[in-house]
């Protein structure tokens, strides 16, 4: 790609430039960066960077985790969780430090991230309302443009499982309703029922991940890889089972204690017994996504691909462990909305290490890779691409996000609407329950509904407003 | 147990026993429903999760191990007391259904009544009195010094399909099977 050769020579002459002041010591380390493919996200040229993948468009590796919150990982400081592959993301990439999900549920969120759409335009507005096969994924166009794809993983949408436009390569899995099970889950690859004795979800689906990388090393693909992990059972891996038993669970809010996950309906999250344990088991199976998230980044460079790929690491909804005394994560509170969001590409981001805190959705997703794949974002994606970003380029960025939860029976949640803006949260409810307001800046944690004071009553009638519209829109 | 003839009143042989199970769970629920995050979270959740594993006792066996042998040993006959211990559950079920339907519709109120947990504590209440009946018997055939049979075909049935219950709604797939079926139940009656 001629864009590619050019982002190149402007490198080129960038080092060779600083060579000249090698003297002082700063070529060496220009030149050593260089080697390391990051000079194009460290500098400072104006403009798109172009990226320079071997047939001219990345490659993309989509990791996308179950259940997992924003601040699970050793980067986002949790206090024992040790993710080292998932931290070098972070430092090696850009993570955005306010990503969010449109709708806090597998289903609706997972065909979000395909199609780039709200659940009330995609229409897979809860666990039991079916996939449009006439949904149009980011696998379609990147397939159009020259791209090998892979599906492996979680689909869990109702319905039968789709004939997916654009897919080369569908590995998933329909026991327990699409949920998967941690140990032996049978798969469907390309439509065959596989018996998969012995097999860990987690590592199982990795490995599939990397025979799909090495069969396509030479071309150009998108593998999009969705685990299981973390969601219920939370079964680690045996080696890993107890990495935690004896950890202090300080982090843990003060509101919850051992018994809520079956207090008040809270057992449909499936998770009986001590909250502790499941909370262990939880943080246990995110060390065994982290490790086979190393495993594909370091296949990625010992096949020399690395820079040539842009991963993007996130989650389909974060997850309550016993905030607002509740566990699960429908509620549009903080700790279910929000959700890790990293992308690592080389050739693609300026300024590795970033925490841009621009709000993210997942409904960027779909923009996203088909901004970077240089693909015209289809009108009726209703995210945007976060690629401006990425490359540090200025950009008028959105300043609130509409939040959408559908009733899903039997779970004991309203179906709620709400807007979070940088400021605030405000959530409406279908039924007797009244109107929420919060605000963020000052209670993080959602504490304190202030619908009925002065500052609520200013800041209300602009959000109910803006909720309209987000809405209607 | 006493004679047919020597039964106490209903009162006694039945409303009282009825109202201390329910006198506890309502008791324990609105504990349940007050006790403040303290300064040292330790003792708040304690508190919290003693009074859950009382509340959660009460519903799921208040009926079965209070209010039966209570109603046994005051002259209650079989469908009298084995009504009277179904009270219980049956008020936390009237009370689930008032609180879901915050969510749901009433017929899907009404509906969540027929879910896994509630059809546990229905249908394993039945092996629940079986055991009940069982140790009053053991201990009236004891006290009298009569030969009273303690195992007898019906309480043994009961426990037979209590046990078959907690199969299907809980071991089976871990309970997720019966979930599925559930749900599918819901997707024709309500979609």
């Amino acid at each position: 790609m001629s864009g590619g050769k050019i982002s190149r020579r402007k490198v080129l002459k960038k080092a060779a430039a600083a060579a000249g002041a090698a003297a002082a010591g700063a070529g060496f380390g220009l030149l050593s960066k260089w080697a390391k493919g990051q000079i194009a996200a460290e500098g400072s040229m104006p403009g798109p960077v172009r990226h320079t993948g071997r047939t001219g468009k990345p490659n993309i590796v989509v990791v996308l985790t179950d259940d997992q919150r924003w601040d699970h990982m050793g980067c986002a400081g949790h206090p024992f969780l040790r993710t080292p592959w998932m931290d070098r993301l972070a430092s090696e990439g850009v993570l955005f430090s306010n990503a969010f999900v449109t709708t806090s549920l597998c289903s609706p969120s997972r065909a979000s991230f395909l199609t780039g759409r709200y659940a009330h335009s995609h229409g897979v507005k809860n666990n039991l309302t079916p996939w449009r096969d006439e949904s149009r994924t980011f696998f379609e166009y990147l397939k159009d443009a020259g791209y090998n794809n892979a599906f492996i993983g979680k689909w869990h949408m109702p319905g039968r499982l789709p004939r997916l436009r654009g897919v080369d390569r569908f590995v998933t899995f329909t026991v327990q309703g699409g949920q998967g099970r941690y140990f032996d889950c049978p798969l469907v690859i390309d439509g065959v029922e596989t018996e998969r004795p012995g097999k860990y979800i987690t590592d199982d689906l990795t490995d599939l991940a990397i025979d799909f990388i090495r069969s396509e090393k030479d071309n150009t693909f998108c593998l999009y890889l969705a685990h299981k992990a973390v969601h219920h059972q939370f079964l680690p891996p045996p080696d890993l089972d107890g990495l935690y038993g004896a950890e202090d669970l300080r982090n843990l809010p003060p509101e919850y204690f051992s018994l809520q996950t079956m207090a008040d309906g809270a057992f449909w999250e499936g998770a009986l017994g001590p909250m502790e344990v499941h909370y262990r088991h939880y943080c246990e199976c995110l060390v065994a996504v982290d490790r086979q998230l190393g495993r594909i980044m370091t296949e990625l460079e010992n096949l020399g691909i690395a820079d040539d790929t842009a991963i993007v690491y996130t989650s389909d909804n974060g997850y309550s462990w016993g905030e607002h005394a509740r566990n699960g994560k429908r509620w549009a509170t903080e700790e279910n909305m929000r959700v890790p969001f990293m992308v690592r590409h080389p050739r693609g981001i300026r300024g590795p290490g970033r925490r841009p805190a621009e709000m993210a959705l997942n409904i960027d997703l779909a923009p996203t890779l088909l901004d970077i794949a240089g693909i015209a974002v289809p009108p009726q994606m209703e995210g945007r691409s976060l690629a401006p970003i990425l490359e540090r380029r200025p950009t008028l960025w959105r300043g609130d996000f509409l939040y959408e939860y559908f009733k899903d029976f039997p779970y004991n949640v309203p179906a709620q609407r709400a807007v979070r803006t940088g400021r605030h949260l405000y959530v409406e409810y279908e039924g007797r329950r009244r109107p929420e307001l919060y605000d963020i800046a000052r209670d993080p944690r959602t504490m304190t509904d202030i619908t009925a004071t002065r500052e609520g009553a200013a800041a209300l009638p602009a959000l109910r407003r803006r909720l309209r519209e987000l809405s209607r829109a | 147990m006493k004679r047919r003839a020597d039964a106490d009143g209903i009162v006694k042989r039945a409303l009282i026993p009825i109202a201390v199970s329910l006198g506890l769970w309502g008791g324990l629920f609105i504990a349940s429903m007050h006790i403040p995050v303290t300064e040292n979270p330790a003792v708040y959740r304690f508190l919290m999760n003693a009074v859950h594993v009382l509340l959660f006792s009460v519903i799921g066996f208040g009926g079965a191990l209070i209010v039966y042998p209570m109603m046994y040993f005051r002259g209650a006959g079989l469908p009298e007391r084995t009504i009277g211990a179904m009270v219980t559950p049956l008020a936390f079920i009237i009370k689930e259904v008032y609180r879901v339907c915050e969510f749901f519709t009433i017929g899907e109120s009404l509906y969540y009544a027929f879910s896994s947990m509630i059809l546990l504590l229905v249908f394993g209440q039945a092996g629940l009195l079986a055991v009940s009946e069982m140790i009053c018997r053991y201990i009236d055939a004891r006290k009298r010094g009569a030969h009273t049979p303690v195992v007898t075909p019906l309480p043994v049935a009961g426990i037979v399909f209590s046990l078959v219950w907690l199969y299907v709604l809980l071991i089976w797939g871990l309970g997720v099977h019966w979930f599925y079926i559930y749900q599918e139940g819901y997707k024709l009656l309500f979609r």
